[in-house]
């Protein structure tokens, strides 16, 4: 009877886990299966078009996407490094602690909050929406995952090394250049790619940021279209043409969002 | 000689000033990341100073959204973007539970790192992307099982209402497959937490996996747990892109749990491009406001959690 118990409960365990895996299978079929049809060459070379032209393609948003996620992970690495090497050289310090803390908070902050607040900041100021106001929304995303994880990876360093390199007589500033970057640099490309995979697809600070266009922009300074705004915009819209475009453009951010993820994996934990 | 010695001193002197300068530009980032929440709470708070001082708290004692005549009850949203994070988040740790289980006691090897790969990839698909699919191939389907769901359950109160595609149930639903893998692997991690002796004892008494389970592992994890529930909910609340895709955006009190409604996340994704008045943007601005509030005290209860239980166990 016990026995039975617990062969009826692993049974039950393993149903569930099979079952999310079935609705996983079943999601990244129908994103195939509607997406594959609409990626073509136009997808890849065409701008938006109107409703009934049968034709046009994503061009805008994926480069779009480009110039907004590459000013935004500048933005990220250049901070992040000097925070988590902050965190790594002056440890257990009040200073220290309290970024540690507002990290945490920033990490919990709701991504649409992030948005309304460069909407205030940046395009206010500004007078319109631009590229470079979706970049620093996704900044204040991205920057509390990257400081926590660069932290981890500084500590990954051997102490051996660094002790080595003091007693050399080397400064802290070298043995910061010429230990621990050096040894953290795979790393951090590694946790880098993360962080891109996270704010590829995050559309909520974008909304009222970089707004969206359906003309092909390629100064930062004015409205950009981008990859998740685009899907979010097509969804919501009536048109099948538009939806067909959804999907493929789903399929494209999936495919680019999930191999980096489960690429890294083994960095994944870091940051959370 | 005297020169070497001044070449000495000098390169030293520029090492020093490299170094502090270093060491200064290290203290100026952090202290502008520390300044970056203060930051945002500061610009929340100043924006929604006017609706404030011009509403006061009527936003909490009225029930009506009605942007044209100036009436803004955030009550509703409010109480639908605490449903709809406590209901997601129970419906996941009943999900999520098994599969933690299941990932640590039953399986192993190559069974094991499948499964966790289906969590990772269920992790990393982007919002927009869930709701783009919930659109096409949950919500069509929606009415079916409300159908059902109201002629078994019809009797009690909330579950009583119009079958629609597009309203709290549907939202419920894809929050909690959101939900399901930050809850799986944190429960993992909490099952890490428990001491390797204690199972080896209780393993060598000859007790089965499951009396392991139940009279070992969910006692010792239950306040873990709860930081977990936490957790998840601040995550449940904070969700924008799915919930304002699927809830149906009426920003009024659901009559049941099919009805269409909204949240503060929704509503501001919505209408803040469309807010036409001053006391309309800054209504949106105070709604960021009571969310970020809301957000950080979930936050801070389950971090207090998850401290003190570190330090118990650690």
């Amino acid at each position: 009877m016990r026995v039975l118990t617990d062969r009826l409960f692993q049974a039950f365990t393993m149903v569930v886990a099979l079952s999310v895996s079935i609705i996983l299978a079943f999601i990244l079929f129908q994103l195939i299966k509607d997406g594959i049809g609409s990626i073509n060459l136009n997808f890849f070379v065409e701008t938006a078009r109107p409703v009934g032209s049968n034709s046009g393609g994503f061009k805008q948003a994926i480069v779009g996407s480009l110039i907004i996620d590459s000013i935004a992970m500048i933005i990220i690495i250049s901070l992040s490094v000097l925070g988590g090497l902050f965190l790594h050289v002056y440890p257990e310090t009040l200073l220290s602690k309290i970024l540690k803390e507002s990290m945490s908070l920033l990490q919990g902050t709701p991504t649409i909050v992030c948005g309304i607040c460069v909407y205030y900041m940046v395009v206010r100021s500004m007078g319109h929406f631009s590229g470079f106001a979706g970049s620093i929304a996704l900044a204040l995303v991205g920057i509390p995952y990257m400081v926590l994880a660069s932290e981890q990876i500084f500590k990954m360093t051997p102490s051996l090394l660094v002790e080595a390199a003091y007693s050399l007589g080397l400064s802290k500033t070298r043995v910061i250049f010429y230990v621990i970057l050096r040894f953290a640099k795979f790393p951090l490309l590694a946790i880098s790619l993360l962080t891109l995979a996270r704010i590829a697809g995050e559309t909520a600070p974008l909304l009222f940021t970089a707004f969206g266009n359906s003309f092909l922009e390629l100064n930062p300074g004015r409205p950009m279209a981008a990859m998740p705004l685009q899907i979010f915009i097509y969804a919501i819209s009536p048109y099948d043409e538009w939806h067909r475009l959804a999907w493929a453009g789903a399929l494209v951010l999936i495919i680019f969002v999930t191999v980096l993820s489960i690429i890294l994996g083994r960095y994944r934990r870091l940051g959370e | 000689m005297f020169k070497k010695a001044q070449n000495i001193l000098s390169f030293r002197s520029i090492d020093l000033a490299n170094f502090s300068l270093f060491d200064l530009l290290l203290k100026v980032v952090a202290v502008f990341l520390i300044l970056l929440p203060v930051l945002i709470f500061i610009i929340l708070f100043i924006n929604s100073l006017p609706a404030i001082s011009k509403l006061g708290f009527s936003v909490f004692t009225t029930n009506n959204w009605d942007p044209v005549s100036d009436k803004f009850g955030v009550i509703a949203p409010l109480f639908v973007t605490i449903i709809v994070g406590v209901v997601s988040t129970v419906l996941g740790l009943m999900i999520s539970t098994p599969i933690a289980l299941f990932l640590s006691f039953y399986s192993r090897g190559k069974i094991s790192s499948f499964f966790s790969t289906v969590i990772d990839a269920l992790a990393s698909i982007p919002s927009v992307v869930l709701g783009l699919w919930a659109i096409f191939y949950v919500a069509p389907h929606i009415g079916a099982i409300e159908t059902v769901i109201k002629a078994l359950f019809g009797f009690i109160p909330f579950l009583n209402g119009n079958p629609s595609p597009f309203g709290l149930l549907t939202t419920i639903l894809i929050l909690t497959l959101m939900l399901v893998p930050i809850q799986t692997v944190l429960i993992k991690e909490l099952i890490t937490l428990v001491p390797r002796n204690l199972l080896e004892a209780g393993f060598s008494l000859g007790t089965t996996k499951y009396e392991i389970v139940t009279n070992l592992i969910l006692p010792f994890i239950g306040q873990g747990i709860v930081a977990v529930v936490f957790l998840s909910l601040a995550r449940g609340m904070e969700e924008t892109m799915a919930t304002a895709m699927l809830i149906g955006n009426r920003p009024l009190f659901p009559d049941s749990i099919f009805s269409p409604t909204a949240t503060l996340t929704s509503i501001i994704a919505n209408e803040f491009s469309e807010a036409f008045s001053k006391t309309y943007l800054s209504v949106l601005f105070e709604l960021g406001l009571i969310l970020f509030a809301l957000v950080f005290v979930t936050n801070v209860c389950a971090k207090l959690i998850l401290r003190m239980l570190y330090r118990r166990f650690r």
